[in-house]
């Protein structure tokens, strides 16, 4: 996957899991929903660790892939207009 | 199966009692229709009908 798909799905998946983790706020023991929160939680991290391998760090006080380096400050700032993928306007 | 009803019914309703009926869960969305929906559960897409 490329970058632009790894963080589009990332957004969906992120969304999701907090979706789901509202109504198990209210219905905590839904175990399909427990189930299919899980799924969406560990896909999103699977990403998570792919993306950084790929790409560098998402995030400067955590990582999901095991780096010696410290790369936070080399890569585009997330803030750079280049580094940001449009995700309105598609299908 | 018979058509799943998205929440559960409201019984011995009282006069000026507003109540907000029990989410059951039927379906979820897709994924990306649901972040473009803003929720994940069918149901609470445009209530207002």
């Amino acid at each position: 996957m490329d970058r632009d798909s790894i963080l589009k799905r990332l957004t969906v998946l992120d969304f999701l899991a907090v979706d789901l983790q509202l109504y198990l706020d209210s219905h905590p023991d839904c175990t399909d929903t427990i189930k299919k929160y899980n799924e969406v939680v560990s896909e999103a991290d699977g990403l998570r660790e792919q993306y950084e391998n790929l790409f560098g760090p998402l995030f400067s006080y955590r990582s999901y892939s095991k780096r010696d380096e410290f790369n936070w400050t080399d890569d585009p700032w997330p803030w750079e207009n280049s580094f940001n993928f449009e995700i309105g306007g598609e299908s | 199966m018979a058509e799943c009803k998205p929440y559960a019914d409201i019984t011995n309703v009282m006069l000026a009692q507003a109540y907000v009926p029990y989410q059951r869960i039927c379906t979820l969305m897709e994924p990306v229709a649901a972040l473009k929906a803003g929720t994940v559960f069918p149901e609470l897409v445009d209530v207002y009908k």
